[in-house]
């Protein structure tokens, strides 16, 4: 069982903070900037867990959760969103994703949430 | 009483102004009647006075008859002696005095008075002289008989000559005067039908000049009013006359022209204010979006740290992480005095710090500022002027950053932008150029107003979209001009100038 975790996030600093929590729990994590890299990087590393931020460039976050969570061959990979925005509970059970994070967040509270869904 | 005032205060104006007027012609009609009624007094005592004559001229003529037949007796007594013709006569003198007591009440008039005088006194000496007569026929004096004969003859003739004048006095005389009264008592008929008939017509015909001239203009006036007050403006009254009703629709016509005018004006603001109000709202979304992604890795990186303190102490990594905090709080600083300049600008307290130095200094440095967090570019340098300004050297060097970062930023698949500086007469000129997505013709002026960003929220590059506004404002507050080039898809080249002020 691989321990693969894909991020979608354009701010490098949270990339780098969310690499060193997880990375000390022994996941391996990869980010996309686009939804091709995204959606290769989902072929190629059959990720546990994604971790979605909603407000990038060249990347609408709800409609890919939207996307993935239709789509049967994609729907059961669970994805959590990060978001700074008010709308993120909204987003969450609008999108059906399984879980939401507000940013700026606890670095527990990242890991808790990552240990429960990546199974 | 005060039911009868609201009941009159209530009615619309042309019965107002009727009542009074039909009380006027109440006591008109009234007026009417009594002339009517004296009128056809008058017929009527026309009419007595034609009867009275009517009888008169059969009574004298019936008097005529019966003297004529006495005066026919008296000779066929002559002739034969026969005393029923004396008696005949004396019947006459009974129907006579029978219809003399007719007459006499009915005759009027000096003149017919007269004649009828003249004959009742002959009438009364007719009779003594019959009377003679009878005596001397019993005396049996052939003379006396003769001279009475001779005498009650010609009273008889005045008799008949009497009635003669009264009748042709009736008859002419008074049925002329009778027939010219009459006349003028049908006329005034046909003049009393002629004011009936005048004050019906004019009632109507106030009725409907009240209306046209009033009531009409003022019905189209209020609905006109009640159009505006819902907001169609598009009322067109017609002025008829050049009256005080007409005047007041010319002024409504030339009111609602105003209020239209006014309305649209309004409903543009509004417009643009919340136009305003959204954008505001916009950038409050991504300048709490923006401020939190600093404090995100910031905080992250704290709580690590914490974590490794707890757990291990490795110098270097924990070096690295403060290092990188600390970058991220610059950021976060940056961020928060870009949002303190816009409160600034809008309140009218940005002031510049002018001293003087070299302008090509502050590109360098600026230049310097940019490769140190962004090397993904090439950044070429087209300096040909070592002048000396008198500007805000900060501010200066924020507008380059901010133009370099963007021509970065926008251009995301190319690596090179140009950089030129050059003197211009009493001015500084320079110029960005990127090769990069470009800005659409319409959106070149807006861009550098507050709050706005090119591309709608969901493209969302990141960054607050004040950096240009804070730009053109420094260009501005320096006395310079700011512009761009550019076309969609093609790259933008941003232009600008400073004064020197330095000379």
């Amino acid at each position: 069982m691989n321990k693969n975790i894909l991020i979608c996030e354009d701010d490098e600093g949270i990339v780098e903070a969310i690499k060193i929590v997880l990375e000390e729990k022994g996941f391996s994590v990869y980010n996309s900037l686009t939804v091709q890299d995204l959606m290769e990087n989902i072929q190629k590393l059959n990720p546990r867990l994604i971790l979605l931020d909603l407000w990038m460039p060249n990347l609408d976050g709800e409609e890919v959760a939207k996307k993935l969570k239709k789509d049967p061959s994609t729907k059961r990979l669970p994805i959590v969103i990060i978001s700074a925005s008010k709308e993120t509970k909204r987003i969450a059970r609008e999108t059906g994703v399984e879980d939401y994070i507000c940013k700026p967040f606890e670095i527990e509270y990242l890991e808790e949430v990552v240990e429960k869904y990546a199974v | 009483m005060k039911k009868i005032k609201k009941y009159f205060k209530n009615q619309p104006i042309r019965s107002k102004l009727i009542i009074p007027i039909l009380i006027i012609q109440f006591f008109l009609v009234i007026a009417i009647f009594y002339v009517i009624f004296v009128i056809s007094q008058v017929q009527s005592g026309i009419n007595a006075a034609s009867e009275a004559s009517k009888k008169v001229t059969r009574y004298s003529t019936d008097l005529s008859v019966i003297q004529k037949r006495m005066q026919s007796a008296l000779l066929l007594y002559g002739l034969n002696q026969d005393e029923t013709y004396l008696k005949e006569i004396k019947r006459g003198e009974a129907e006579r005095e029978i219809i003399q007591k007719k007459l006499s009440p009915i005759v009027t008039g000096s003149e017919a008075e007269f004649y009828f005088k003249s004959y009742s006194d002959n009438a009364r000496e007719n009779s003594l002289f019959r009377k003679n007569i009878i005596n001397s026929i019993r005396n049996g004096n052939d003379m006396e008989i003769e001279n009475n004969f001779q005498k009650w003859y010609l009273r008889s003739e005045r008799m008949v000559a009497n009635l003669d004048d009264l009748n042709n006095f009736y008859t002419i005389s008074t049925e002329k005067g009778l027939s010219s009264y009459q006349e003028l008592v049908t006329r005034l008929y046909g003049l009393i039908t002629i004011l009936v008939v005048g004050t019906i017509a004019s009632l109507f015909l106030l009725y409907n000049y009240l209306t046209r001239l009033i009531t009409n203009p003022i019905k189209k006036i209020s609905y006109a009013t009640h159009q505006i007050s819902l907001g169609n403006y598009d009322i067109n009254l017609k002025m008829n006359y050049e009256d005080e009703i007409g005047r007041l629709s010319k002024n409504i016509n030339e009111m609602a022209i105003a209020l239209e005018k006014k309305d649209t004006y309004q409903k543009k603001l509004i417009e643009k204010s919340r136009e305003v109000q959204k954008r505001k709202d916009q950038f409050i979304g991504i300048a709490s979006h923006e401020l939190k992604t600093p404090l995100t890795s910031i905080k992250a990186y704290i709580q690590i740290l914490k974590k490794r303190l707890d757990e291990e102490y490795d110098p270097k990594k924990t070096k690295d992480l403060l290092m990188r905090t600390d970058i991220y709080l610059n950021k976060l600083n940056d961020l928060i005095s870009d949002l303190l300049d816009v409160t600034k600008i809008q309140s009218g307290k940005m002031e510049l710090s002018r001293r003087e130095f070299k302008f090509s200094e502050a590109v360098d440095e600026s230049i310097r500022t940019v490769k140190s967090f962004c090397s993904s570019h090439r950044i070429e340098k087209q300096i040909s002027t070592d002048a000396v300004v008198l500007a805000d050297k900060e501010r200066i060097q924020q507008v380059y950053i901010n133009l370099l970062t963007n021509a970065i930023k926008y251009s995301p698949s190319s690596d090179k932008i140009i950089l030129n500086v050059k003197k211009k007469g009493k001015k500084i000129t320079s110029s960005i150029k990127d090769f990069g997505i470009g800005i659409p013709e319409n959106k070149h002026k807006k861009i550098f107003s507050r709050f706005y960003r090119v591309d709608e929220p969901s493209t969302r590059f990141s960054g607050l979209g004040i950096g240009l506004y804070l730009t053109s404002e420094i260009i501005k507050k320096h006395g310079g001009k700011i512009w761009v080039e550019s076309k969609q898809g093609k790259g933008s080249t941003f232009h600008f100038t400073v004064p020197i002020l330095n000379e």
